[in-house]
């Protein structure tokens, strides 16, 4: 009698252990989460001032009935430069610099773009919404301080000053940041855009994919297959978990050195990366293959040994297909896993500041994760909130892809 | 009265071994044809393991072992290097313990054996050898409908016809049959029995199974194994009434272990 | 032989072999007590016989039952089978040696005593000639003796050859002597019923010959 009460009590206290660290890792989680998104959500909006803009012939190369190509390629600064001076009169040269300051750098193309699309406001007057320097908007969304000494603050007390006095004309902004999705990375904060890290990523997991699964499926269906047990398979087998359980950073230094160093392939681009990754992967793709194979059940191979079908047709006619969502669903955690993986290309050089969204696997690219890891290393306080949103994206993406596995193993789970 | 002619599948000195361990021990086994032969036995007595031999299905298993004369209608060697095993399960088909039919559809189920052995020469030659076989698997009537279904979806009983069906697609002479009704319940079982009767005009049948009466009722030769011999072999009227040797006589009474 | 795994089974068929060699024993009982009778004619003698067939009645029901029970519920095959199958045909055969045992004593102590010694004596002969068969048979049905049954068979003939003798003594004196035809009526049928008793043991013979063999085996090839 008293023992069922110690094994209850003992009941009680192990399934409280097991809420408690239930508790604790969401608890976590969900600080982390945000923490991320609170500092990262910043990244989506971007301040903007509102100048009126005169398309002056003084200023501009280029009228109404030019082509877009001819556009493209002349200087808006010129007449960005004029939009300062309209907009605040009677300004001595440093205080130009200063006003101008306050405007993205990249104000010249924001008005090209503009004109691209709005050519028949040549000699007009329009209101636009000029993008603000990202030091004015980190001041805007209050994650610079303004209460501190005048030399400790990027915006001295004359741009401060401006800016409330915009403030109180209601001429300060804030609108949907899509340069954020669109732009390759850039020196400004404000122009900086994740895309190009993305179509990088994208590319280095295509070639990863093009590469490791016919590679691993053939491999594993070798293995499991053809293949006799003994003292060679076991081998291969111990080596295959090893190789699993490799840390990254080493299957980067065998891109370095056997496709880059060996085989002489360009730095920084996405088919080295993809191919390190590809290295990275096999292993995990070969081991979800394998058990995928190993799950068909024998009486299915027996069923069609036994109608006369050869051992290759009875694995590509039946075997194979049957383990396919198992397959797929470990190579895209596979995939998920190389998305996530920062360390080999950090070895292959994708990890370099690109301004050009790669058009291709053979262009400099750069990945998501290393993209991140560029921007938390950058000195410019509106980096932070990128390489937050950065995270967010790459998150997302992860979750994107393992939710596909999910669905697949449940969609298309065979029951025998 | 042994007219060579009326057997199927003449075997003759038969020793299996796994590794080491003796599985067969010299069975010398004929099987008439067009006749229903059951093997009866306790567990690991060997039966399945001689019925996997004769379509060389134990070749899938490195560490079997056959030796011994396997010669089906008095002139192929079952064994022979020459013949593409292929070739060999064209000719002797068979059913397994659970019903495997492959999770597609159960056309597909019956099409795939003629497809792979190139039997039919059009769709429509196919589509008939598919209704010929599920007719005479007698499940014809109760799929026509849903053909296109996934045969996974059918119950253990008709699973098993459709494996039947399938096993007949391509025109075996020798149909083996490993417990087949194993899994399934007595109505199941009562359908297949009828359909074995039905089979034997145009199939040898060889059939392992666990249940006596279902040996005494299906079968005209029953052959004892126990422990990897053939103890008694004999016209299944005569097993199942007055076995020669005790042994027998012991196991198909309930008397074993 | 082994015991069966299913104990229920074994104890089944056990219970009808005892109940088939306890009738056995009433019914040489009956017998042996008909063929005193027959030297007697003590009437206390056949109401013995008459309440022994009661019994044996109650014994061919209680095995038929059985039989009955084990065929359906558990199916027996070989030599299982082939004990049910016999003892189904036995039990009825041993009943109609009772009947037989009956029907004489009562004709014996019915009868008039004006035959000559020599007639009882040939009948009496007949009767232990019976007797002895008949427990050769119950003998061979319960040690499963195929010899002994083979043995037992053949000495039906021998029945035959005493009975004919009889009735032909019996005959030829009820040709000479009118006054006697009664009596010796009587004692053909009892001369008859013995001879009858005989074929019984021969028909159990042959179903104890199956019992142990598995078949039906001619008679005339027994003989022989």
């Amino acid at each position: 009698m008293s023992n069922i009460k110690k094994r209850l009590k003992a009941e009680r206290r192990f399934k409280f252990y097991g809420q408690l660290g239930v508790f604790l890792s969401l608890l976590f989680v969900t600080l982390l989460m945000l923490k991320i998104f609170t500092t990262g959500s910043g990244a989506f909006f971007r301040t903007t001032i509102e100048a009126d803009v005169f398309f002056d012939p003084k200023f501009m190369q280029v009228d109404k009935n030019s082509s877009d190509k001819e556009i493209s390629r002349s200087s808006f600064e010129a007449l960005a430069d004029s939009v300062v001076n309209n907009n605040f009169k009677d300004l001595n040269e440093g205080q130009f610099i200063k006003v101008r300051e306050m405007f993205t750098r990249r104000f010249d193309y924001q008005l090209r773009d503009y004109f691209l699309d709005n050519k028949d406001d040549y000699k007009k007057t329009v209101k636009l919404k000029i993008t603000a320097s990202s030091d004015l908007d980190q001041i805007v969304k209050g994650n610079y301080p303004r209460n501190v000494p005048e030399e400790q603050r990027k915006i001295n007390d004359y741009q401060l000053s401006i800016l409330d006095e915009l403030n109180k004309q209601e001429r300060i902004g804030s609108t949907f940041n899509f340069w954020f999705f669109t732009n390759g990375d850039s020196r400004d904060p404000e122009t900086a855009g994740i895309w190009g890290a993305i179509m990088g990523s994208f590319y280095a997991l295509m070639v990863c994919l093009a590469f490791a699964f016919p590679i691993g499926l053939f491999a594993s269906v070798y293995l499991e297959e053809y293949t006799k047990p003994g003292k060679i398979t076991d081998l291969i087998e111990v080596n295959i978990n090893n190789l699993a359980a490799v840390p990254s950073i080493v299957f980067g230094l065998l891109g370095l050195g056997m496709l880059i160093g060996v085989f002489n392939m360009p730095f920084q681009v996405p088919l080295v990366g993809g191919l390190t990754l590809g290295f990275m992967t096999l292993p995990t793709i070969i081991i979800a293959c394998r058990s995928s194979l190993r799950a068909v059940p024998p009486s299915i191979r027996h069923g069609a040994l036994a109608l006369g079908a050869t051992k290759t047709q009875t694995t590509f006619h039946h075997v194979v297909p049957l383990a396919l969502p198992g397959t797929l669903t470990g190579t895209i955690i596979g995939m998920a896993q190389a998305l996530g993986e920062t360390a080999p290309l950090l070895m292959v050089g994708m990890v370099a500041f690109v301004m050009e969204i790669p058009g291709g696997p053979l262009d400099p690219a750069t990945g998501l994760p290393s993209q991140i890891y560029l921007w938390s290393e950058s000195a410019e306080r509106g980096f932070i909130e990128k390489t937050s949103a950065g995270i967010m994206l790459l998150l997302l993406f992860l979750i994107l892809m393992n939710l596909t596995a999910v669905l697949i193993r449940r969609k298309v789970e065979v029951k025998w | 009265m042994v007219d060579n002619n009326n057997f199927a599948l003449k075997t003759n000195n038969v020793y299996v071994h796994y590794g080491n361990k003796m599985a067969i021990n010299n069975v010398a086994l004929d099987f008439p044809k067009n006749e229903v032969t059951s093997l009866i036995g306790p567990s690991g007595c060997g039966k399945s393991t001689f019925l996997r031999c004769l379509n060389r299905m134990n070749d899938v298993i490195d560490s079997c072992k056959v030796e011994g004369s396997f010669i089906m209608n008095n002139t192929i060697d079952i064994y022979r290097d020459d013949l593409p095993i292929e070739n060999l399960r064209e000719k002797i088909g068979m059913v397994f313990q659970k019903p495997n039919p492959f999770p597609k559809s159960i056309y597909e189920n019956v099409a795939y054996g003629p497809k792979i052995h190139g039997v039919t020469s059009s769709q429509s030659e196919l589509d008939d050898l598919v209704k010929e076989s599920l007719h005479r698997a007698g499940l014809y009537d109760e799929v026509k409908d849903r053909l296109t279904d996934v045969a996974t979806g059918l119950s253990g009983g008709q699973q098993q016809r459709l494996c039947i069906a399938r096993a007949i697609s391509i025109k075996p002479e020798i149909i083996l049959m490993d417990e087949p009704c194993s899994a399934l319940d007595p109505i199941a079982t009562a359908k297949i029995e009828d359909l074995i009767n039905e089979l034997k005009e145009n199939y040898t049948i060889i059939i392992v199974t666990h249940s006596m009466s279902q040996a005494s009722r299906v079968s005209t030769k029953t052959a004892f194994f126990h422990l990897g011999n053939l103890i008694e072999e004999g016209d299944t009227s005569k097993i199942f009434t007055k076995p020669d040797k005790e042994q027998t006589n012991d196991y198909i009474t309930g008397r074993f272990g | 032989m082994k015991e069966h795994t299913d104990k229920n089974f074994e104890n089944r068929l056990t219970a009808i072999r005892d109940q088939l060699s306890e009738m056995s024993a009433v019914v040489e009982k009956q017998l042996s007590l008909a063929l005193n009778c027959i030297k007697s004619k003590d009437s206390d003698y056949s109401i013995t016989i008459q309440n022994l067939d009661l019994q044996v009645d109650d014994f061919e029901k209680a095995v038929r039952d059985e039989c009955f029970e084990v065929l359906t519920l558990h199916r027996p095959v070989a030599s299982d089978l082939r004990l049910v199958f016999t003892a189904l045909k036995v039990s009825k055969e041993m009943e109609r040696i009772g009947d037989h045992c009956r029907g004489l004593s009562n004709k014996a102590i019915t009868s008039k005593s004006d035959l000559d010694p020599e007639i009882i004596e040939a009948l009496s002969a007949l009767g232990r000639s019976v007797l002895s068969v008949v427990h050769e048979v119950f003998d061979s049905l319960f040690t499963g003796n195929i010899e002994k049954a083979k043995e037992s068979w053949r000495r039906d003939l021998e029945i035959d050859k005493l009975y004919k003798s009889i009735l032909k003594t019996l005959i030829d004196k009820m040709e000479k002597n009118d006054s006697i035809i009664e009596t010796g009526t009587q004692h053909i049928l009892i001369a008859k019923s013995l001879e009858r008793i005989g074929d019984h043991a021969g028909n159990i013979a042959e179903e104890v010959i199956f019992n142990i063999s598995g078949q039906y085996q001619d008679i005339e090839k027994i003989r022989v």
